[in-house]
């Protein structure tokens, strides 16, 4: 914002304008804050006001000076620069607004450029160079454009200039799903929907989790993307889906820019195994004696569930817990089934005990006594940031050889 | 809002918690976690304590409110849950002393009026286990210590907090960033002795091989059987060391310290001797009354 607003004062300063920063400042505020227009986008109208303000017609683009930077340089959008590239692939636009896309590059990268229809700017041909002036930059998740519009102009140079590998994260690119290891990347996907979940917003149209044969992924589908439904147990090509990150986890996207199409082949799907040794270190709320909704199967709270309203409810006995190795924490899902051997209690024994002490909460305090503190060794698929625990096994106690081999670390530590 | 990500439990001996009084919030919101620097670079807003809990006190008037002390082979910490810990409070009122828990809590520190900074644990849940996890924990808190003197001394041979300032260094040998950072801070604030610690993690492995050499037999016995381990002497000796050693004193009573001076040994039998130890660290830690401790330095 404040590199923003000192653009606009400098930009008035050359047609003579003095504003007050604050009033800049307030009005680009206005802009992005409450009415959200883009950065670039609210600088170029705050300038205008400004010069309206005072008389003055919009100065015409040109002849504004704009800097001459390398494609590696472009770190902010709305800026209004000279490039000397090199065009290195040119796509097929996806709209009729766009007369050309693609990608150019010089020595420090490579970069998606825009030509607007409206630009009325001759056609650019593959391989060749140019000198693109007063192109203005642009960012959408996280990755750089540049835009040509009216004011932009177009020479070739007469010397190539030397362009970049195309980086792989450049263009989209077919993937495996365990291949994912960056947000905001735009790739191709062959996976099958694996799960369809309960969206929590209605902004999301679908989601839930896709798999491939390297592993599952949780995906979004926004509902502004008007994609239709994705039907569970399919598989898809996905095309042009960006990957997104949180706390350490991926999923996919799924925009207004993405698209899929039925494949005949089934893809197999490999649930990615995990295992984790640890102290458990919380059983969460939500563990032990339960009701879930007999329409969908989440858990009542106070006998009311999310989506299906007021149930009668199903009982079932489940843990959550986290484990922890003092390096990072694994949450993890118990089903009934191993809850039972485990914490050696059949679900109907904890039922009478719930009934007996006329609170749900004691079979959780008991499973706490049980396994809190002590150290697991669990594996199973992980979903999400669950490992559902297949396998749980108490940790063996210390032995001698272990304590020796930490006690030789301790005496080269220094 | 979706979730936050969970805080790792970091295991530190009590040794080397009780000489950490470094604590910082990432950014001044009130609900930035709070973390705690530790002299060897751990930045823990959680830790997970196994020892054994040598004695416990309701310190509270209406409102329960439990103190207990936990100890492990190179120390001995507070441990502290009250009416919004109900779950810790009423285990803590549940166990008697002596007896193996396992502690989840946040460390806090507490400034005394005379600048005096004492670390306790507020307990989020508190639970008696076995000898074995109690092992599991030395073990494993050993190795992470090591973990963390190996990292501190790789950062000063790369230069010490000049190359952490100048960020070069950094770039060329990239351990995490913001474990350097954490080590930068603790080498700024403490600037340690890593022999100390080192020497802590090996007093603690040697308890723990006199531990696991007996004869499983009697471990199997009871758990009485098993109380002595991580108790009484062996944490104070470290005690002893610790505040004897220590530049700065942080108790009046330093005539207790001598009181505690005994030979070193973790494999000694249940007996008065070690309760001894126990109560005579009491006085060296006694009066010092509720939670908010306020004592002046009244030499």
């Amino acid at each position: 914002m404040k590199a923003a607003v000192e653009q606009i004062l400098a930009r008035l300063r050359d047609q003579k304008v003095d504003v007050p920063a604050d009033e800049v400042e307030s009005r680009m505020r206005l802009l992005v804050e409450k009415f959200g227009v883009p950065e670039g986008e609210a600088t170029r109208s705050v300038v205008n006001y400004f010069l309206k303000e005072h008389g003055i017609a919009p100065a015409p683009f040109a002849a504004r000076k704009s800097e001459c930077l390398k494609v590696g340089e472009i770190n902010n959008p709305g800026r209004w620069i000279d490039l000397e590239a090199k065009v290195v692939e040119l796509w097929e636009p996806t709209s009729s607004a766009i007369s050309q896309t693609g990608l150019i590059g010089d020595e420090t990268g490579t970069i998606k450029f825009v030509k607007w229809t409206k630009s009325e700017l001759p056609d650019m041909e593959l391989g060749k160079s140019y000198l693109l002036k007063n192109v203005v930059t642009d960012e959408f998740q996280g990755r750089f454009s540049v835009k040509l519009n009216r004011t932009s102009g177009i020479e070739e140079l007469a010397s190539e200039v030397e362009a970049a590998e195309v980086q792989a994260g450049g263009q989209v690119q077919e993937m495996k799903i365990s291949e994912i290891s960056e947000p905001a990347r735009w790739i191709d996907l062959r996976a099958k929907v694996v799960q369809l979940w309960d969206p929590t917003s209605e902004a999301i149209s679908q989601t839930g989790l896709i798999g491939d044969d390297s592993g599952v992924i949780k995906f979004v589908k926004w509902a502004k993307s008007e994609l239709p439904d994705l039907v569970e147990g399919e598989s898809y090509l996905f095309k042009n889906v960006v990957t997104d990150e949180f706390e350490g986890r991926f999923s996919v996207k799924l925009n207004r820019t993405s698209g899929f199409e039925p494949l005949e082949e089934a893809i197999e799907v490999s649930p990615q195994e995990a295992k984790f040794t640890g102290a458990i270190v919380d059983v969460q709320k939500g563990s032990g004696l339960i009701k879930r909704c007999p329409v969908c199967r989440r858990m009542l709270t106070k006998g009311i569930c999310g989506e299906h309203g007021k149930q009668e409810g199903t009982y079932d006995l489940r843990i959550k817990a986290v484990l922890d190795d003092g390096l990072k924490v694994q949450e993890v899902l118990i089903n009934r089934e191993r809850t039972e051997s485990l914490v050696g209690i059949s679900m109907e024994e904890a039922k009478t005990m719930a009934m007996e002490a006329l609170d749900h909460e004691v079979v959780r305090g008991m499973i706490g006594e049980i396994l809190l503190g002590r150290y697991y060794t669990v594996s199973g698929p992980t979903v999400d940031r669950y490992i559902l625990v297949e396998t749980i096994s108490p940790v063996p106690p210390v032995n001698a050889q272990e304590a020796d081999l930490l006690a030789e670390r301790a005496e080269e530590v220094i | 809002m979706a979730g936050f990500a969970r805080e790792v439990a970091r295991r530190i001996f009590a040794s080397e918690l009780r000489d950490s009084d470094l604590s910082f919030r990432e950014n001044e919101d009130q609900y930035a976690p709070l973390y705690l620097i530790t002299p060897t670079g751990a930045r823990c807003n959680r830790v997970l304590l196994v020892g054994t809990l040598t004695e416990k006190d309701n310190l509270g008037d209406d409102v329960e409110y439990w103190r207990g002390r936990v100890a492990d082979p190179t120390g001995s910490i507070f441990v502290y849950a009250g009416q919004y810990q109900p779950d810790a409070a009423q285990a803590l009122s549940g166990t008697e002393p002596p007896a193996f828990v396992a502690v989840v809590g946040k460390p806090s520190v507490y400034e005394t009026e005379d600048g005096t900074r004492l670390i306790s644990v507020r307990a989020e849940s508190i639970q008696r286990v076995d000898a074995d996890t109690r092992d599991r924990w030395v073990l494993e808190s050993a190795a992470r210590t090591l973990d963390r003197l190996e990292a501190f001394k790789a950062f000063l041979e790369m230069g010490g907090s000049d190359a952490f300032s100048s960020g070069d260094e950094l770039l060329k040998k990239p351990p995490a960033p913001e474990d350097v950072a954490d080590i930068g801070k603790a080498h700024l604030h403490y600037s340690p002795d890593l022999e100390r610690y080192r020497q802590m993690v090996v007093k603690a492995l040697f308890a723990l091989k006199g531990e696991i050499s007996e004869p499983r037999s009697e471990a199997a016995d009871s758990k009485a059987e098993r109380r002595k381990a991580g108790s009484g002497r062996s944490g104070t000796a470290w005690d002893e060391e610790a505040f004897g050693g220590g530049p700065e004193e942080r108790e009046e009573d330093t005539g207790d310290i001598e009181d505690l001076e005994g030979p070193f040994n973790f494999d000694e039998d249940e007996g008065s001797g070690e309760v001894g130890g126990i109560e005579e660290e009491e006085v060296f830690f006694g009066g010092r009354g509720k939670a908010a401790p306020k004592k002046s330095r009244g030499r």
